[in-house]
């Protein structure tokens, strides 16, 4: 047998701390999840100190970014309209044509619309809750582009329920939600600090004897870089750097919230990207100095622009878009690059129009809006399961699809079509709470049959 | 009626945005593949090897008792292999296997088999297990590389409703099916509208986008057409499967590779072996698993033998990880490492692979079997059964195990 691939015997297990070390950190080690979200909150502005968080109302200003400066009618608030929020109906298109173009694009843009965070008890083992949860708020909010680019930054920051339990998940996407116009540096330092990311991608095991690299290769391979930007041993530095950020477990073990642990942090220097890293006295800052260093380069605003063009724009967005794209995120908020976007000349093209494929929640949402549903009955969590898009589980850590034809195979396209017969019958998902207008949800669609075409798939 | 000419014409990739599609990609059987059928079975959750292949080892029992109290296999139900060199049995429920396939010869045992640098997840495990990548899971499955490679839609099929990531490759992803019978549009008032409204909106060309969904949905009728000619009469086995879930996939497996349906690789998983608490012992959770997938497993041989293609076919099971080698306070067993992978056929060379199990602690890998073959070898000798080269679907480095 001694010509196989022989295995190590992997390094002894990290030994786990007994339950009463104490840990130190900036964060309050008994923290009611009610007040998690605002204790996240609190050290981001701590951290930011020094005038960096981003005002969400600025947008990109100057001359030279070109402004689509043709009709704005029916037709283009139709497409702006399903492109932002996967949903709508005539009579809003039109209300956005009322606008004008930026009127239009900036109502889109505004603050989301918040839903209250339910406790754990709420849900109990009702997993199908959370998703009728997310499916009902993005019918009946008032900033329905927030659900989309959740969904976009959800696929984006990717956790399982399935490993993190359900409702660190669900704050995480709250959380999400509320950064989701925001910069990408909002929305990094609080995903480095978030529970279902720690347990997700067991940072939380992560210590100064036995640092997990999880984390860290994913924070630059997924999160930030992209492929073929650093090195292994930039990875193996910044798990180095992340040790001792871990979750603790509340009393009730319903949820985790943050904590670092002063006595797994690795004291010594690290070296990441070429830049030193190292804080003797506040050692937690080092995570967030290799947050800095990755926050620095440009290559993380390309590949994070990229992603969002592909799922907001066009499969192939081209280099111009992406290099333009760039310097409005590195400069700005998530909701500049959206409104530069959505003002862009090419974002009215005929070649843009119905370029990108609905992800199943998109085109379950859509559909349900279009033909009046306010709200999902309990069945119709299983049929949008079966359309292969579980939001509390996404496929694995890369995420799904970016808007793309992966989600078209011929049982999901069977599935598709024989759901739009389950959305249109009364009987199996109640009677339509508002006007039925499939018009934005597909260019052309009039009924249900007409829902058969190509088009329907498209946004 | 030659169904592979049919598909050779029907064919196009369901590939990404600017890949050219492809009318005319070659077949699995016709072009690229040399007729032989690889059937991939996942036991998921975590399959119990201690309790599968069982000491009978005096002392080693002894050991293997006091760790497992509640549950151990007593040695008077344990089926003795005789193997050469080696104290080994296999779990009373598999007995199946014992008389049909081990004692022909055409069941290999990989010991202590599974992925460096072990995680107990069974996210990370399968994620594994489906890429053939424990550095980092990527997109593409060990198999959608054979997909991509063979160009061809068609050439594997799981067996399904969701397409494992085995199966998905970079430009073409698997078939799958989650039942031979019901795959289709259904009968209700609805569905059965949209054969002829689908080929009526699909008439005209698009482009861009659209005109790809055009062409995938094109695809979807002949898939379905493809598998409804499956449900002819002449297609049924003749052999009568166990009615449970192993029994109805491997059913439907032996129906299609009946039709010739132009698949090389068919894939299939069943759940349960996560047994944390009450497993049992010879009888009880674990053992009505293991029963089940070892009617189904003889079952298939029978037909396979009556199709005249068990040479042909190789089966292959895997589960993402064993179990810990003493139980934990509820009759069960938690995560563990090295695990147990079954390699059966006609064509298979019987016995077993790598080592007895060691069964004092101090050769234990923090409580568990340690891993000691990598299972990209088993992988490879799957590729290279199928003609695949193996180092494109696993990576370089990996002998194939000689189990063909």
């Amino acid at each position: 047998m001694d010509d196989f691939a022989t295995i190590q015997q992997s390094p002894p297990e990290a030994a786990t701390s007994p339950p009463e070390a104490q840990s130190t950190g900036v964060f309050p080690v008994v923290a009611p999840h009610r007040s998690s979200s605002q204790s996240w909150k609190a050290a981001l502005a701590l951290l930011l100190a020094g005038g960096t968080l981003t005002s969400c109302g600025r947008l990109v200003g100057g001359g030279k970014t070109p402004v689509y400066s043709g009709p704005f009618g029916r037709h283009e608030a139709t497409h702006l309209l399903r492109r932002a929020a996967a949903r709508g109906n005539a009579s809003e298109a039109d209300e956005l044509a009322t606008k004008g173009l930026k009127g239009a694009v900036e109502s889109l843009l505004e603050t989301p619309d918040l839903p209250t965070e339910e406790d754990p008890g709420y849900f109990g083992k009702e997993f199908t809750r959370y998703t009728h949860e997310w499916v009902n708020h993005w019918l009946n909010t008032s900033t329905p582009l927030a659900e989309r680019l959740t969904l976009f930054w959800h696929g984006h920051f990717v956790t399982e329920a399935s490993k993190t339990n359900f409702w660190n998940t669900y704050h995480k996407i709250n959380k999400l939600r509320e950064l989701s116009l925001s910069t990408f540096k909002d929305l990094l330092y609080m995903i480095a600090a978030d529970p279902a990311m720690l347990i997700y991608l067991d940072n939380t095991l992560s210590t100064k004897k036995h640092p997990n690299e999880n984390w860290a290769r994913e924070l630059m391979e997924l999160f930030t870089l992209g492929e073929g930007h650093y090195t292994e041993e930039d990875i193996q530095e910044i798990a180095r750097a992340f040790t001792g950020w871990r979750v603790t477990i509340d009393a009730g073990r319903q949820y985790h919230y943050f904590d670092f642990s002063a006595r797994d942090h690795d004291p010594d220097p690290k070296t990441v990207l070429g830049h030193r890293v190292h804080r003797r006295y506040n050692p937690i800052f080092e995570g967030y100095d290799v947050l800095n260093i990755l926050l620095g380069m440009r290559q993380t605003y390309l590949y994070i622009g990229e992603k969002l063009l592909r799922f907001f724009f066009h499969p192939e967005p081209g280099r111009e878009m992406i290099e333009k794209g760039a310097d409005v995120l590195k400069g700005g908020t998530v909701r500049d690059f959206l409104y530069w976007l959505f003002t862009h000349p090419d974002f009215y093209s005929d070649k843009v129009r119905n370029a990108l494929v609905k992800s199943p929640i998109e085109y379950a949402v859509g559909m349900l809006y279009a033909a009046g549903r306010r709200e999902v009955v309990d069945k119709l969590f299983f049929r949008i399961r079966d359309l292969d898009q579980d939001p509390y589980n996404p496929p694995d850590v890369s995420g799904w699809p970016l808007a793309s034809m992966e989600w078209l195979s011929d049982t999901m396209l069977i599935n598709r079509l024989k759901f739009i017969g389950i959305v249109t019958n009364d009987s199996s998902s109640g009677t339509p709470q508002a006007p039925v207008d499939y018009s934005v949800f597909m260019d052309g669609g009039v009924d249900p049959l007409s829902l058969i075409a190509p088009e329907a798939q498209l946004l | 009626m030659n169904r592979r000419s049919f598909i050779k014409r029907s064919l196009f990739t369901l590939a990404a945005a600017g890949a050219a599609p492809s009318l005319f990609g070659r077949t699995a059987l016709a072009a690229g593949g040399n007729g032989k059928i690889l059937v991939v079975y996942h036991l998921f959750g975590g399959n119990d090897v201690l309790n599968t292949l069982i000491t009978t080892d005096a002392d080693k029992r002894r050991l293997y008792e006091s760790y497992r109290p509640d549950i151990f296999i007593p040695a008077a139900d344990t089926i003795d292999l005789k193997a050469t060199g080696m104290s080994l049995g296999m779990h009373p429920s598999l007995k199946p296997l014992v008389d049909d396939l081990w004692n022909n010869g055409q069941l290999a045992l990989v010991s202590q088999v599974g992925y460096p640098n072990h995680n107990r997840s069974h996210f990370l495990s399968t994620a594994i297990w489906n890429t053939g990548d424990p550095n980092r899971p990527s997109k593409s499955g060990w198999l959608g590389r054979f997909i991509d490679e063979q160009n061809d839609p068609y050439c594997a099929t799981n067996l399904g409703n969701t397409l494992p990531r085995a199966l998905r490759g970079v430009h073409a992803t698997g078939l799958s099916i989650g039942s031979v019978a019901r795959y289709g549009f259904g009968h209700g008032a609805w569905e059965k509208k949209l054969p002829e409204e689908v080929r009526r909106q699909i008439a005209r060309q698009r482009s861009g986008t659209a005109e790809e969904v055009r062409r995938a949905m094109d695809h979807m009728l002949r898939s379905v057409k493809e598998v409804r000619g499956a449900m002819a009469k002449q297609y049924a086995p003749s052999t009568t499967f166990p009615l449970n879930r192993y029994g109805a996939q491997f059913a439907d497996i032996a129906r299609l590779i009946k039709y010739d349906f132009p698949s090389q690789v068919y894939y299939a998983a069943g759940g349960g072996y996560d047994t944390h608490g009450k497993q049992g012992g010879k009888t009880g959770r674990h053992a009505d698993l293991l029963s089940q997938l070892a009617g189904a497993l003889a079952a298939f041989r029978k037909e396979m033998i009556a199709q005249g293609k068990w040479n042909d076919v190789l089966v292959m099971i895997f589960s993402e990880f064993g179990r810990r080698v003493k139980q934990n306070a509820s009759a069960g067993t938690d995560h563990g490492k090295g695990g147990l992978l079954f390699f059966a056929g006609g064509a298979v060379k019987g016995g077993i692979y790598g080592e007895e199990p060691e069964l004092d602690e101090s050769s234990f890998d923090h409580g568990d079997l340690p891993v000691k073959i990598d299972f990209r070898n088993a992988y490879a000798a799957a590729a290279g059964f199928i003609g695949a080269n193996p180092a494109d679907l696993v990576g370089s480095g990996f002998n194939p195990l000689p189990v063909i």
